[in-house]
């Protein structure tokens, strides 16, 4: 009941004309950054985030825009793979796998309102289940003290080196680049100077924003140039085939199973949906056995991606919300925004922030329904859209990146410290080293070092610390577990990913 | 052989992040701890994994080479022109340079180009500027 009636308020907050508008905005700019080819979630709301902030938004406001256009993004990514064969971003690589045979079955339009359907199911139970267990963990980590948040640290980027991309020593590669650029700038604990080079522009540290465009925003204008297809890519037509009731029901179990599946490697540190998607696919594929043409234009093979890929964005929330440890690489995007209204993430955010907590909530079950509304009927507009040439797609890119940049930092400085981030983030996405690692160390670097620090100052220095309570013990033996997963999930069509790019989600 | 050759950089990366972290002259701490060991942890880490890649390399990724490459080069060379730029000459005329010249180098007819990047440079501006309200550079050389 405490719950309904804490959801009932986050509605009043997200029924505001402000945030409503924002809402819809941000479900339709993100369905349309997903469907464009290359960009998927994270470059977009990297791309936006400034811009969201510059604005002046309340918090929550910000928050409902980006993470508006978080899981558009995630809806949006279907359209290009399932048209065009090319995937909107990394978590709809497995869309493609039956996606887009089933378009060239002419069963294009099918194919999209399945996907739809499967999305939005998926979508919708994330939020519940968010609902649900957000609040319960939030009170069960009140009693985290800097041990256990030293231990969840370790568990979280174990789960990223098991988990993300092709290679474990690159992820951690990754992850320490981040944690390392964290350190720059004054020391809070201290005030002594840190990797600043007695550079004046370097003694607050790297700007959370710079990193993030940096990285994500003109490494993508680099990527964009080099995608393979060339100017022009042949999108298959729409089709005049209609999604039947008797089809989607004949997939309920499928997309239940995809959904809870994807929900919860959402929740896990640092995994989203690109992870969710491969496993569900292959978990489906070895339920299917031999009844399946998996890779033919399979429904389910299309079902199960598209709902998992959206349960995991609403998975990884739940860790960002509650324990302020981001569950993908866009929520660590999303956690840096807090961070920058200096919100701190984390159990008391529930309790000491219910309107951006709730109203974000409440918020996501308004877009998804808007996000249902909105792709089932423009689906054509958009199929449109993602034919949009690059010869005007990178240039406005460029230009979002300066003024967000500009916009809010007004530093020449921070452009040059943006334009060299994104060379090193182009060099590290070529040498097979994802990004979202990257973000990932650079948000939680300093929550990392802090609670390093008070823990064995509390202890006087005794490392024993960070072993002592039930908690830590618990977190570190998952954490050593999920080191061996990957071999446990190699049946799970974990070569089907390695053949692909699980970059950023 | 890029792996390997990025493995290098690492080693020295972390090599240079170690001594840079090793000169911190603390002067009074009250922890245990304290700012220096957190970074040479890192290094230390760094340098770790940079030896297995050294070991076991991966395969070869596909870099950009004869126009491709050029474009790259062409893009770096006019993103950090319009970050030089940017504040001297304003939002609009650097603006307006990129987009009409990117545009252009990516196969847009010119006519196209030219059009695309005014729309971007000046309505562009005063949407940016006074319906959203960033703060955008008008340009030092009009003041």
């Amino acid at each position: 009941m405490e719950v309904l009636s804490a959801l009932g308020s986050g509605f009043l907050v997200a029924l505001t004309p402000l945030n409503l508008a924002m809402i819809l905005f941000g479900c339709f700019t993100g369905t349309l950054i997903g469907a464009l080819p290359g960009i998927g979630p994270i470059n977009g709301v990297a791309i936006l985030m400034p811009i969201a902030y510059a604005l002046n938004f309340p918090p929550e406001t910000a928050l409902i825009l980006l993470t508006g256009v978080y899981y558009g993004a995630e809806y949006g990514g279907r359209v290009s793979s399932i048209l065009l064969n090319v995937p909107g971003d990394a978590g709809a690589v497995m869309t493609t796998l039956d996606g887009n045979p089933m378009a060239r079955q002419g069963k294009a339009a099918e194919a999209l309102a399945l996907s739809c359907w499967s999305s939005f199911i998926g979508g919708t139970t994330a939020i519940i289940l968010l609902t649900l267990i957000g609040p319960l963990l939030a009170k069960l980590a009140i009693a985290f003290g800097p041990a256990e948040y030293v231990a969840l640290m370790v568990f979280a980027f174990a789960t990223l080196a098991s988990m993300v991309g092709t290679s474990a020593v690159k992820t951690l590669i990754g992850a320490t680049i981040g944690l390392m650029i964290a350190t720059v700038g004054v020391d809070s604990g201290t005030g002594v100077n840190r990797f600043t080079f007695g550079s004046p522009n370097l003694f607050d540290g790297i700007d959370f924003l710079v990193v993030v465009i940096g990285l994500f925003g003109i490494s993508e204008l680099f990527t964009l140039l080099h995608e393979e297809g060339g100017e022009f890519l042949g999108a298959t037509k729409l089709g005049r085939s209609t999604l039947k009731m008797a089809d989607l029901l004949a997939l309920k179990w499928t997309i239940v199973r995809s959904s809870l599946v994807g929900f919860i490697i959402g929740v896990l540190p640092g995994t989203g949906a690109s992870v969710a998607s491969a496993v569900t696919y292959g978990m489906e594929q070895r339920i299917a056995g031999a009844s399946g043409r998996f890779g033919e234009g399979d429904p389910r093979g299309l079902a199960a991606p598209e709902a998992a890929n959206n349960a995991s964005a609403g998975g990884s929330l739940v860790p960002m919300l509650t324990l302020g440890v981001p569950g993908s690489g866009t929520t660590a995007i999303l956690l840096g925004v807090l961070l920058l209204f200096n919100i701190q993430p984390g159990p008391l955010l529930f309790t000491q922030q219910p309107d951006l907590a709730w109203g974000l909530i409440a918020s996501m079950y308004i877009g998804n329904v808007a996000l249902l509304v909105i792709n089932l009927p423009l689906v054509g507009i958009f199929a449109r859209l993602i034919m949009l040439p690059k010869a005007y797609l990178i240039p406005v890119i460029a230009v979002l990146t300066f003024i967000g940049v500009f916009s809010v930092s007004g530093s020449t400085f921070d452009l040059y410290m943006m334009l060299a981030l994104g060379v090193l983030g182009f060099l590290l996405r070529k040498l097979n080293v994802s990004l979202a690692p990257v973000i990932l160390g650079v948000v939680l670097g300093e929550i990392f070092e802090d609670n390093l620090r008070r823990a064995l100052s509390i202890s006087g220095g005794d490392w024993k610390v960070l072993f002592e309570t039930p908690a830590t013990i618990l977190l570190w033996v998952l954490a050593v577990l999920i080191l061996f997963l990957p071999s446990l999930l190699g049946r799970f069509g974990r070569r089907k990913v390695e053949d692909t790019e699980t970059a950023a989600d | 052989m890029s792996d390997r050759v990025f493995a290098v950089v690492l080693l020295l990366l972390a090599a240079g992040y170690a001594w840079v972290a090793w000169q911190i002259e603390v002067p009074f701490q009250y922890e245990p701890l304290g700012p220096k060991p957190w970074p040479l942890l890192l290094a230390a880490l760094l340098a770790v994994c940079a030896l297995v890649v050294l070991v076991r390399p991966g395969r070869e990724p596909g870099w950009p080479r004869g126009v491709e490459m050029r474009r790259s080069l062409l893009l770096l060379l006019l993103l950090v022109l319009y970050a030089l730029l940017f504040q001297p000459l304003g939002y609009m005329i650097t603006t307006f340079v990129v987009c009409a010249g990117l545009a252009f180098m990516l196969g847009a007819g010119l006519l196209y180009a030219l059009g695309f990047g005014l729309l971007v440079a000046v309505p562009g501006f005063f949407l940016f500027t006074d319906v959203l309200k960033l703060n955008l550079p008008w340009g030092e050389v009009f003041r």
